[in-house]
């Protein structure tokens, strides 16, 4: 809990396949962005250096997840001790957004955070570069789901133009180290007598 | 204690001989005594498995041969090079060969003056080393080329030097010396070319090919823990030990052993030891040191375990190379010699012991006995599949147990993470839970079931006891049991047909005291039940295929979770734990914040497990494929778990899932039953009941489309008089939604009560746009709505209609006849002008001009004849039919709207077709001779025209300009007879001469109008005939005018065709004339332009530019043009 600890915000990403989770990721760490779209398999993680939350300077473990049902294969390890779920849809692709749900849940299943309420996720409407016409999910469509889920923040970005995708990752990492700290505080709090315990196997929350 | 070796006495010597030195090589042991005598004995093989003792029948060892006079002095030590056939015996500081055959003298190495301790190695000791003693049939056999390149050395320490000879096959292939700062006292191979030289306090690292020495404690290597230890060395001397790849001569200096299992060489010194890596040299600092209660005086490595004879060479003591855990120690009278390696023998100075291995199933067995699962599964951990039939089954029920362990130290974390390690059956591990969690999960284990023997297995085995004639005793030991405990026995037959060595285990079975075969069994029949639970159709080859690949996923599922930081202190407990006491007292004591922890633990294995099954199960539906699994490789769990019940297994996970959630963290029930899952459906609807957690019910019900169920759940609370999210019909109309056509019936059953509250709901199931409300049945719908609601069926028709542009006949029908009823009921509660009239009139005239698809006829056929609500749509229905005079008989009879009827005609009007041709003129006949004036009876139509024109006459005469047609009061008089005569064909015959003015009179206005505007659109003559002929020219004037005007216009267009095509002529004939002009002279002396030949009177061509060639030249000329 001291600020001086090098904290590390473990980020998930997930969507449908094809949504542009490895390309925001890619532009958010490394500025980058390639047209040729390469299916990721199992999980890829990067890591986004000293990252400034308000006066503290943060370390983000980013987790990119295949999309593809045929590649999922991630073991609760993966999914254990995240602290921000972010959610990605295409602007472009009514599935795509369909499909959030189940991934929210599916996340929730699977991490199974002691608060899901509370949990933070960020929902980001992806491709809006394509032109006008082709997009079929409303601004407005995405932000009554965003409501009606507990006011998950939205944003609508594009991982090509690198629209909105700084903006978005700066509240996924306030909100991730808002989750964490509440999270070492839940721990210790909830289970007290077993602080010992903990210490000596180095942190778990069980 | 566990009992890895049983030292078994193969040979006692007389009081006067004393033992100096032995060798054992293959079959043979050499002795060599301290009076320079060699005994040769031939012992059997050390086969790794029950060995001698466990027969009760010590077979000691036979002496081959004595040679009295082998050496001058005392024999130190013996060597046997197996390849070169060649003796190497160490006596009188010298080393002397000999034939291995004939025993006989070959040579003395006289270089070797001074020589110390000697050590023997070949490259094949290094061929696998890590599969070296086993049953022999076994061993993977080096190939022949091997064994003749196979070098052998000989490494001879003699003073401060290192003498090292080769051969290769017989051959002695050559020797070097190699100096050395010291005397060493001790070598050891760890490479077929590198010796590890102990000294006093110092190790070197000798590499004999690149003839190097290096010491280990070097500047620059990590200072080494044995460092500590130099100082204090006391270099006790006495007799020591030889063996095949290690020998030390002088007791208390630097031991060393190479272990297989890491490559690493185990140093001891005193009671400090550090691990070198047998690759790099490098001291292996992560390794701890073994604590020695005792000074080890020798060292050794006998697969699997370290061998050390301590406390005053008086105690044989077997270590695990991992735990470091002494698993064995047997007294002895001080023993003096130590061969390790694959032959282990152990000598005192009169007597002999062969070190039979017991098998490893027993001391696996011995351990688990001991509760030591620690090192049980280190031990397995560490064997190869050869030395234990289906020892990743083995391994896994160890590990299973462990779990146990743990999880009855309340260890929950530890032992979850343990359970989905290996992928235990999630019947077992919820047995561990109180019946909140684990629910009616059977928890003894399903053992009593006949059926669930793979089929053939009886006959299997019966062929294996028949193969096996050479050891009938054992066949009627497994028989005695057959009839004893039958079900184990058949646990250890499946075994055996996984490619177990039946004799093996079988001699267990038959030798052991009852009660500990009992306990054998029981083990046995844990840790091989997963497997026969699940493999009735997997043949032998599959399962070993799919554990083998599990156990490389299990050890990359470990890293990450390592990485991952979760598991970070998850390792084998240490042995020290395993004495720790349990306050685990069955399931049901788990309570409070104990159970709670307990519970959250058991979420890692339920969901990884859930998350297997997951994979399983779409491998087997053909969503995944084998390969895609195999890509991502993370896939730790084998078809042995789960592979023939997953819905069983699938089920007991995701219930037990629920109730965990449900205890500890009700809010993830939600988001477990919206994804697709397999929770019993009783046990669901109980739990969520109880907590009252109705939308999850809901939603679960949606999952597994227990849709009735969900729908009365909802009706009933919507009808209840409890507020909750639930209330109202809002929750019945959102579910109805989400219901496609094939649940039509389920939407009409409970959309009729929300519906009857408000139509509005109707809308929302029926019309909204998502692809379920599409997917409905229209034709249903629309009979379903129909005795509903008018309004209704009205909005779902229009729907259907105009927003989903259906074009099917019926739907355009239906919509017409709806309007037309709402308009029939509307018109008995509405004055005309009401916007409840006019609206749905409107919207039927629309309906009614812009849809093609409705039948005209069958409309017509229903719109009431005597309304006059519907004169408009009738007018568009004939003209629909092309009854265009009829419609016009409205326009003009019933409605009098002229100005109607002349945009009709406009509109029909069409000079390519022969039915809309003549609408104007239909028009005009309609104005001038109305139809009741045609077929009167009696009177000439002159007359009648004449009498009606001249009363028309002076209406007309006033009123042409000053004002519209008709008073109000005619209209309305006119208009009632009119609309009778339109509807009858006939009008009444008898009547008409004497109401005769009440007949339609003569138009002549309108038709004036008409042919004022659009006089060119019918024919002059035939208008002037129907024109009363008393008219005045000068209301024919516009007509005429116009008329003339278009005559006209046709004239002059087609005077100016002609002209142009006079003019075109002109032009043609021009050109005609131009060409023809054209000529040349062709004179006598004119000659052609290629061949400069006389033309005279050949053919000729002409070009263009007048150029007179030969025809037969004109190609050649064309050409030359070109260029």
């Amino acid at each position: 809990m001291s600020s001086r600890k090098k904290t590390m915000l473990k980020v998930i990403i997930l969507g449908d396949s094809g949504v542009g989770k490895t390309s925001l990721m890619q532009q958010y760490v490394s500025k980058k962005f390639s047209n040729q779209y390469k299916a990721t398999i199992g999980a890829d993680f990067l890591t986004k250096q000293d990252v400034r939350v308000d006066d503290r300077t943060v370390t983000m473990q980013l987790w990119d997840t295949a999309g593809q049902e045929r590649f999922q294969s991630l073991g609760v390890a993966f999914y254990r001790g995240a602290d921000c779920c972010v959610l990605v849809y295409d602007v472009n692709n009514a599935k795509s957004f369909e499909a959030l749900d189940s991934w929210r849940d599916e996340f929730l299943v699977q991490a199974s955070p002691r608060d899901p309420e509370s949990f933070p996720f960020v929902v980001l409407g992806n491709k809006i570069d394509v032109e006008e016409s082709k997009r079929v999910i409303s601004q407005k469509r995405a932000l009554a789901f965003c409501q009606a889920k507990g006011n998950i923040p939205y944003f609508e970005t594009s991982a090509k133009e690198a629209i909105n995708v700084d903006q978005a990752f700066e509240v996924i990492a306030r909100n991730a180290l808002i989750q964490e700290e509440s999270e070492e505080y839940s721990s210790d709090f909830s289970d007290p007598i077993n602080i010992h315990l903990d210490n000596e196997r180095g942190g778990c929350e069980c | 204690m566990l009992r890895a070796f049983a030292p078994v006495p193969v040979v006692e010597l007389s009081s006067k001989e004393r033992i100096q030195a032995i060798f054992a090589s293959r079959d043979k042991l050499y002795v060599g005594l301290a009076s320079g005598a060699l005994k040769v004995y031939s012992v059997p093989p050390s086969t790794g498995s029950s060995s001698a003792p466990d027969r009760g029948a010590p077979a000691p060892a036979k002496l081959l041969t004595t040679i009295d006079q082998f050496a001058k002095r005392a024999i130190e030590q013996l060597a046997v090079l197996e390849e070169a056939r060649v003796l190497v015996a160490l006596s009188d500081s010298y080393v002397y060969l000999y034939d291995l055959d004939t025993y006989a003298l070959q040579e003395r190495l006289h270089r070797t003056k001074g020589a110390f301790v000697l050590a023997t190695s070949s490259d094949l000791d290094f061929y696998k080393p890590f599969v070296t003693p086993s049953s022999d049939g076994m061993l993977p056999k080096p190939l022949a080329a091997d064994i003749q390149g196979a070098i052998s050395r000989l490494v001879i320490s003699a003073k401060k030097k290192l003498h090292c000879y080769e051969w290769q096959g017989g051959e002695l292939i050559g020797s070097r010396e190699i100096a050395i700062p010291e005397r060493p006292r001790s070598l050891t191979f760890i490479r077929p070319d590198k010796v590890l030289c102990g000294m006093v306090v110092e190790y070197f690292l000798v590499d004999l090919s690149a003839s190097t020495v290096s010491s280990v404690f070097a500047a620059g290597r990590p200072v080494g823990p044995l460092n500590g230890a130099i100082a204090g060395v006391a270099a006790n001397i006495g007799d020591i030990t030889s063996s095949a790849s290690a020998s030390a001569r002088r007791q208390g200096c630097a031991l060393a052993a190479l272990l297989p299992e890491d490559d690493s060489i185990l140093l001891v010194n005193e009671f400090s030891s550090a691990f070198l890596s047998a690759e790099t040299g490098e001291f292996l600092t992560k390794k701890k040191p073994i604590k020695w209660k005792d000074v080890p005086t020798m060292l050794g490595y006998t697969y699997p375990y370290i061998v050390s004879i301590a406390a005053n060479s008086k105690r044989l003591e077997v270590r695990s190379p991992k735990t470091y855990t002494l698993l064995q120690s047997i007294n002895f009278p001080a023993l003096s010699h130590l061969h390790d390696g694959k032959y282990p023998f152990i000598a005192s100075s009169r007597q002999i012991w062969q070190l039979g291995i017991k098998s490893f199933e027993e001391q696996v067995r011995v351990l688990v006995d001991q509760d030591q699962l620690d090192e049980a599964i280190s031990l397995v951990e560490g064997l190869d599949d050869v030395f234990v039939a289906d020892r990743t089954n083995m391994l896994r029920e160890l590990k299973m147990m462990k779990a146990e362990q743990l999880f009855k130290r309340l260890k929950f974390q530890l032992s979850m993470i343990m359970f989905s390690e290996v992928s235990a059956p999630p019947e077992r591990v919820l047995s561990l839970y109180p019946a909140v969690i684990a629910g009616d999960v059977v928890v003894a284990p399903k053992n009593d079931d006949d059926e669930e023997q793979p089929p053939g297995e009886n006959g299997h085995d019966a062929d294996e006891s028949q193969s096996e004639p050479a050891s009938p005793a054992k066949i009627n030991g497994t028989s005695e049991n057959i009839a004893g405990v039958p079900k184990v026995v058949e646990r250890v037959n499946g075994n055996s047909t996984n490619g177990i060595d039946h004799a093996d285990r079988a001699s267990i079975a038959s030798t052991n005291p009852d009660v500990q075969r009992q306990r054998d069994f029981e083990f046995f029949d844990r840790f091989l039940r997963p497997s026969i639970l699940s493999s009735n159709a997997s043949s032998n080859g599959v399962i070993l295929k799919n554990t083998s690949s599990t156990a490389d996923t299990m050890s990359l599922a470990g890293s990450l979770a390592n990485f991952l930081s979760i598991g970070k202190n998850y390792r084998i407990a240490a042995p020290s734990e395993v004495s720790s006491v349990s306050d685990f007292r069955g399931p049901e004591s788990l309570d409070g914040k104990t159970l709670n922890k307990a519970v959250r633990c058991l979420l890692i294995y339920l969901i990884d497990t859930r998350r297997k099954i997951a994979r399983l199960a779409s491998v087997e539906s053909g969503t995944i494929t084998k390969e895609d699994l195999e890509l991502v490789s993370s896939e730790k769990m084998t078809s042995t778990t789960f592979g023939a019940d997953l819905a069983r297994e699938a089920t007991v996970v995701d219930t037990a899932l629920l109730r965990c959630y449900m205890l500890i963290n009700p809010q993830l029930v939600g988001p477990l039953v919206r994804l697709p899952n397999h929770c019993d459906k009783e046990v669901a609807r109980q739990q969520l009941l109880s907590h009252a957690k109705w939308s999850e019910l809901v939603d679960f019900y949606y999952t597994k489309k227990l849709h009735r169920d969900a729908l009365e759940l909802l009706k009933e609370l919507g009808e209840s008089e409890k507020m909750s999210e639930l209330s109202g019909p809002e929750p019945i109309v959102q579910y109805l939604q989400k219901l496609g056509n094939e649940h039509l019936n389920l939407v009409f059953e409970f959309a009729t009560g929300p519906i009857r509250m408000d139509e509005q709901y109707g809308i929302d199931i029926f019309m909204a746009n998502t692809p379920e409300a599409e997917s409905l049945s229209r034709t249903l719908v629309v009979k379903y709505l129909a005795p509903i609601s008018r309004v209704l069926t009205i909005k779902y028709l229009e729907h259907l209609v105009f927003v989903l542009g259906d074009l099917s006949p019926d739907f355009h029908n239906e919509l017409a006849l709806a309007y037309l009823e709402d308009i029939k009921t509307n018109a008995q509660l509405y004055v005309l002008d009401d916007e409840m009239l006019q609206r749905p009139l409107e919207k039927l005239l629309k309906l009614l001009r812009d849809s093609k698809q409705y039948k005209a006829e069958k409309i017509l056929g229903i719109i009431p004849r005597d309304s006059s609500l519907f004169l408009e749509a009738k007018a568009i229905l004939f003209s629909r039919i092309g009854e265009h005079k009829r419609a016009l008989e409205i326009y003009v009879f019933s409605m009098k709207d002229y100005n109607k009827a002349q945009e009709y005609c406009l509109n029909i009007y069409d000079t390519d077709a022969p039915n809309s041709k003549s609408v104007f003129h239909t028009l005009l006949e309609l104005y001038l001779r109305p139809p009741g004036i045609r077929v009167g009876n009696g009177y000439t139509v002159s007359s009648r025209i004449s009498s009606s024109r001249r009363s028309s006459n002076s209406s007309s005469m006033c009123n042409l300009s000053a004002s519209p047609p008709l008073a109000p009061s005619a209209f309305q008089h006119v208009r009632k007879s009119s609309s009778s005569s339109s509807l009858s064909s006939m009008p009444p015959p008898a009547s008409v001469p004497h109401v005769g003015y009440e007949l339609p009179p003569m138009n002549l206005e309108a038709a004036l109008d008409l042919l004022s505007n659009h006089g060119s659109r019918v024919s002059a003559i035939d208008a002037l005939e129907l024109l009363p002929s008393d008219i005045k020219m000068a209301s024919l004037g516009p007509f005429l005018e116009a008329h003339l005007r278009a005559t006209n216009a046709s004239v002059t267009r087609d005077r100016l065709y002609a002209s142009l095509l006079k003019t075109e002529l002109v032009r043609t004939q021009q050109s005609l004339i131009d060409l023809r002009s054209k000529n040349v002279v062709i004179s006598d002396t004119r000659v052609c332009s290629v061949c400069v030949k006389r033309l005279g009177n050949s053919v000729i061509s002409v070009f263009p530019n007048r150029v007179v060639v030969h025809y037969g030249c004109a190609k050649q000329y064309r050409e030359t043009l070109k260029q």
